[in-house]
């Protein structure tokens, strides 16, 4: 809320903005000062010297002189005269809105500059008359207009009674100490004489606790006199008029939100203060249409809603012109309501956004008796208070307890009793029957003090937060830290990135236009930023792809990127509930190695492969991914998913179930999704090969392996290479499976040398070099190695037809 | 014996040769005098056989002794001069194999930075889930469905039954750990969340914050200031100026913001500190007896609770200006972390 520096040193004696805003800070308010920058310049002080009249124009030329020269300046205005001192904008001079003023012909006669108004200074509102000064300033000195200062103030939302100039006032009192000035006196206000009036107050519904008013007759709505017009300015509002100038002043200076209803207009004489049908229908004050939702307390004229409580009123019941008397609300209503109904019909008002926090009780009445007040000074002669309405009572409020103890044990410092009194004193009334125990019945403004926590705020914010010694950590448990999946995790990413890929991190919502329709259960946002973000994503191919894109268009070719992250969707129809899932996946493009003089191949599939099946190994051992299964990915071609199985350490568990769990998939993109993601070709080197990891499948810890200790083999390793020719239908993996077939004793691993096609070898078959190595107890004999090796051979000539192929 | 004293005088006199030879060759013609097949003490070897039958074995086995350690000395003797030949066939200037190595994302290494620190001070670390529903986002934290609390929460909602929502903050999975554990319990959550805010320099929907926990008997609001001063020193500098501001959160009571001296222009005000020389970092407080309470705890226990946004301390740590670098994913920008 805006703070107007002259208007709160009537409260408080502050010296200017940036030391209220140094106050509030360590309040817990956040403030910034609003600059009124001077928005013109070149205008001076000048004395107008004489002024003749332009026949038949109505305009004025007028000879001024500001100290230098004699200009003569055109000017309509009908207050210029002689002998005035006026704000003359010279030719050259800028004014607000980026006017620049010079020299013209008007009517005929030469106009060597602008006398200037208010309005064209951007300083007031008046635009007919001239400025006339009233400080006596030398000619030709440069004008400077200042603005009072003020300052923005950001309140928390546990403090509705700070929402007002003279809350900021008492806050800054209670915190530096500074003594509050002149205290408002609120006058009491009696009923004038005359007939009792024909009007009454029906509350129905407890969400308005208390309501009060007063009817006014016999009011004229008039402009407000200047010292509220410049109060109500200061706040950067447009005056209005009397009456609704006054009910914006209780509102600013004093935190009460009033509402004026013209009491002609509430033709049932009938104030009826009643929960909302749902369906209602209210035309407000801001012109819309409203149809309510159930429960929202109106205010109505008997059965019509004439107003929000606490909100807005109705358009219908306003203050115009015409308006002859008026009925004054002032009331209070239940913060969770105004909040509820504000928030329902998506209308947040100065009037709201204080019942929501809480308003102060006891200003319901005082404001009303101040507001009653200064519309009786300011509205005629004739007006007359016709009558007092009141029907309800405030909240009852009970008084905390506040123990020394407890207080101490909050905030880790020993608070003396001295300090408490002294602390509790200040935020209302206090009683202690016991050393160290207080009870605290809170100043009617603080409806933000209700357990001993938020007094042990108070007492620290009194003895400062910076004169609470800190205590360094002595936590009593056991050491945690990591939790393993995340330690599995962070060693995946750091695998991924020792082999060359970069870690990207991309936003979890994205367009579903990006999706091109190839996924069903896309979970999607109701109320999203905007619609490239209205969707979560149920994979992290579009955002990887989109990276990809960004960083192509930079002329990059050698892009190995990955991401990890969680994917969403819907899963089962009409049940709201929602799966996310978190993988890690990549994109990679490029060279294998940066470019260099050195032999060096390009991303492909095997590449992508080799670093996956390495990062798994670190997981299970010895793996090697030879189950797979082509799918239909969307976004890929030549895609598939490879799964556990496969790897030397047979005795793994496979009898939870997880033998078949997804490892990875790997897959190309092809180049009409690239066209699609707007990838632009020319630069790519290879192809554009995309993965997902799904981790959990081989980090959770029932499949991690426990890595046992072996102690290193004594003896070297035997090592054969044989060389079989098989038909081309047969794959690596069913090689592989023959050779763990033959359960070869002393066989610890088997390394794929070379597959050839060609001259020396029949046509529709393959011959596959392997190297096999041996290892026992002791060192293996001859006879040992030739007899694993004849039963190798067996299975595969067995299973696969293979023929040893002489070397 | 005889023998004996030459055996000694052929040690002696290759020890002070070979002393002071300059290069490779004059090692070669040591290598020839001494052991070559016509040298001193192949000679003395050869002539083994007319030794004495008794004298043979120890006399053998001197000469033996004696040309290993010509051998090993000629061989060390020799790293001297590497050959030349070899020396000049390569470049050694030539570019060394070249390899990519990537780099983690610059919010992950403050993360890191950030969860090192706490694991330091003995805080364990937890993970919980990016969709929520509002009890556990909202109510369980004292924020009330109709409470303007609920404004400073731009809510991204998912669509369908249910009322589950993108989580506006880590404070969420406080609940979620404080239901399945009973205190002494100090824990860090790092994760992302996700508001309804605008994009521009300073805002993205997607952001990521960490959440801090301690809660036992009797965790005070100075061990809150104790820990948060420590992170600070630790993640930025000793003698960095921090400053600890009353606040509002209304899952926290007492409440604190608190800020540090901008560490880009040491306090005396800079663009990144909006010429403040102070930066807000975090929010904190002690947790608010609402909160246990809804947490399930029947018995009193007292803590604090703290929040930071990984992006803030990466923008004030690295000294970039927009935000919007982080989700850019330019790698020339990220490169730059790594
Ligand atoms: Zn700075």
């Amino acid at each position: 809320m805006i703070i107007p520096i002259k208007w709160l040193k009537e409260f408080i004696d502050v010296k200017n903005a940036d030391e209220v805003i140094g106050i509030l800070l360590k309040a817990g308010f956040e403030s910034v000062k609003i600059q009124n920058a001077e928005n013109f310049k070149g205008v001076v002080a000048a004395q107008v010297l004489k002024v003749t009249d332009i026949p038949g124009t109505g305009l004025k030329n007028c000879l001024v002189s500001d100290g230098r020269e004699l200009c003569s300046v055109v000017c309509g205005a009908p207050n210029v005269d002689k002998g005035q001192l006026v704000a003359f904008a010279r030719a050259g001079a800028e004014l607000p809105g980026g006017v620049k003023i010079s020299k013209k012909k008007i009517r005929g006669v030469m106009s060597n500059g602008m006398i200037c108004s208010e309005k064209e200074l951007g300083i007031g509102d008046d635009a007919l008359g001239i400025t006339v000064l009233k400080e006596n300033l030398p000619l030709g000195a440069p004008l400077t207009f200042k603005k009072e200062e003020s300052v923005d103030v950001e309140i928390t939302a546990n403090r509705g009674d700070c929402l007002s100039i003279y809350g900021i006032a008492r806050e800054i009192s209670f915190f530096s100490g500074k003594k509050l000035l002149n205290p408002p006196e609120f006058p009491e206000i009696t009923q004038d004489q005359g007939t009792p009036p024909d009007f009454s107050i029906i509350r129905e519904d407890d969400n308005c606790p208390l309501y009060r008013g007063c009817l006014i007759q016999g009011v004229t709505v008039s402009p407000s006199p200047a010292w509220i017009k410049e109060k109500i300015s200061s706040l950067g509002l447009n005056p209005q008029n009397n009456i609704v100038d006054i009910t914006n002043l209780m509102l600013f200076e004093f935190g009460q939100p009033m509402h004026a209803f013209d009491a002609g207009l509430i033709t049932s004489k009938k104030i009826r203060i009643s929960p909302s049908q749902k369906g209602e229908k209210i035309k407000l004050l801001d012109g819309t249409d409203y149809s309510l939702s159930e429960n929202i307390c109106l205010i109505r004229n008997d059965t019509e809603p004439v107003a929000v409580g606490g909100v807005m009123g109705g358009e219908k019941s306003g203050i115009s012109p015409s308006t002859a008397s008026i009925f004054l609300e002032s009331a209070y209503f239940l913060p969770e309501a105004v909040y509820r109904a504000s928030r329902i019909m998506g209308v947040a008002t100065p009037s709201s956004m204080r019942f929501a926090r809480g308003v102060d009780g006891i200003m319901v009445k005082k404001a009303l008796m101040m507001a009653v007040h200064l519309i009786k000074e300011t509205a005629g002669a004739n007006s007359k208070v016709a009558g007092f309405f009141k029907e309800g009572k405030l909240p009852g409020r009970t008084p905390l307890m506040v123990r020394k103890k407890c207080v101490s044990s909050l905030l880790g410092t020993d608070v003396s009793a001295d300090v408490m009194t002294k602390c509790l004193a200040q935020l209302g009334g206090v009683q202690s029957n016991e050393e160290g125990v207080f009870e605290l019945l809170p100043n009617s403004w603080r409806n933000d003090l209700n357990i001993e926590e938020d007094v042990a705020e108070e007492i620290a914010r009194f003895i400062g937060y910076e004169n609470i010694p800190p205590r360094y950590p002595r936590i009593r448990r056991l050491p945690y830290g990591l939790p393993e999946g995340v330690m599995q995790r962070n060693s995946i990413t750091g695998k991924l990135i020792s082999s060359g890929f970069n870690e990207v991190i991309t936003s979890d919502m994205i367009s579903e236009r990006k999706l091109f329709q190839k996924f069903t259960d896309v979970v999607r946002i109701k109320n999203p930023v905007s619609t490239d973000m209205g969707v979560l994503r149920p994979t992290l191919f579009v955002g990887l792809a989109e990276v990809f894109r960004r960083n192509v268009a930079h002329g990059l070719a050698d892009i190995r990127i990955f991401e990890s992250g969680s994917v969403f969707k819907n899963t089962s129809s009409g049940a709201s509930f929602i799966n996310e899932e978190e993988l890690i996946a990549g994109m990679a493009s490029g060279g294998i190695i940066p470019l260099s003089h050195y032999d060096c191949g390009e991303v492909d599939f095997f590449y992508v492969k080799g670093v996956l099946e390495s990062v798994v190994r670190g997981f299970v051992k010895g793996f090697s991914a030879i189950s797979a299964e082509r799918i239909n990915s969307p976004f890929l071609k030549n895609s598939f998913i490879f799964f556990r199985h496969g790897g030397k350490e047979k005795e793994a568990p496979q009898t939870d179930g997880r033998k078949n769990l997804p490892f990875f998939l790997i897959g190309e993109v092809p180049s009409e999704i690239l066209n699609s993601f707007d990838i632009k070709k020319d630069y790519l080197t290879s192809s554009v090969v995309y993965f997902e990891l799904y981790y959990k499948n081989f980090c959770a810890p029932a499949s991690v392996e426990k890595k046992e200790y072996k102690a290193p083999p004594a003896v070297p390793a035997v090592q054969r290479d044989i060389s079989v020719v098989v038909d081309e239908s047969k794959k690596f993996s069913a090689v592989l499976e023959a050779v763990e077939a033959a359960r070869p004793k002393y066989l610890y691993d088997i390394r794929l040398l070379d597959v050839y096609r060609g001259e020396q070898i029949e046509k529709g078959k393959k011959s596959v070099s392997l190297r096999l190595f041996f290892r026992g107890e002791g060192t293996l004999l001859q006879t040992d190695v030739d007899k694993e090796i004849a039963s190798v051979l067996a299975i595969l000539s067995e299973n696969l037809q293979a023929v040893l192929r002489e070397k | 014996m005889e023998i004996d004293r030459e055996i000694s005088r052929i040690r002696k006199n290759f020890f002070e040769t070979i002393e002071n030879i300059k290069t490779a060759e004059q090692l070669n013609n040591i290598k020839v005098v001494y052991i070559g097949r016509k040298g001193k003490v192949s000679r003395l070897l050869r002539g083994l056989s007319e030794l004495p039958e008794n004298l043979r074995p120890s006399v053998g086995q001197q000469l033996n002794i004696l040309k290993n350690e010509i051998e090993a000395k000629i061989k060390e003797t020799s790293l001297r001069f590497a050959t030349s030949e070899e020396t000049l066939s390569i470049d050694e200037t030539l570019p060394g194999r070249p390899f990519f190595k990537g780099v983690h994302h610059p919010l992950n290494i403050i993360r890191e930075k950030i969860t090192e620190i706490f694991f330091s001070l003995g805080f364990s670390l937890v993970e919980g889930p990016l969709i929520e529903d509002d009890w556990h986002n909202f109510t369980a934290l004292n924020i009330p469905e109709f409470h303007p609390s609920r404004d400073t929460h731009d809510t991204l909602y998912i669509e369908g039954e249910g009322h589950n929502l993108l989580r506006t903050h880590t404070s969420p999975v406080q609940i979620r750990i404080m239901k399945n554990n009973t205190p002494p319990l100090a824990v860090i959550v790092p994760g992302k969340c996700f508001r309804k805010d605008a994009i521009d320099a300073s805002h993205f929907p997607v952001f990521h914050q960490i959440e801090g926990l301690w809660v036992d008997k009797d965790i005070s609001f100075a061990d809150l200031k104790g820990v948060l001063i420590g992170f600070i020193s630790r993640m930025f500098s000793p003698n960095l100026k921090t400053r600890f501001r009353s606040s509002y959160f209304p899952f926290t009571e007492p409440s604190c913001e608190l800020d540090i001296g901008c560490p880009i222009c040491s306090g005396s005000g800079c663009s990144t500190c909006g010429g403040q020389g102070f930066i807000e970092v975090l929010g904190a407080g002690m947790v608010h007896p609402k909160v246990f309470r809804n947490a399930g705890y029947t018995e009193k226990y007292q803590g604090f609770a703290f929040g930071m946004g990984i992006e803030r301390i990466a923008l004030i740590y690295y000294g970039i200006a927009d935000l919007r670098d982080f989700y850019n994913n330019d790698l020339r920008f990220l490169e730059q972390f790594g």
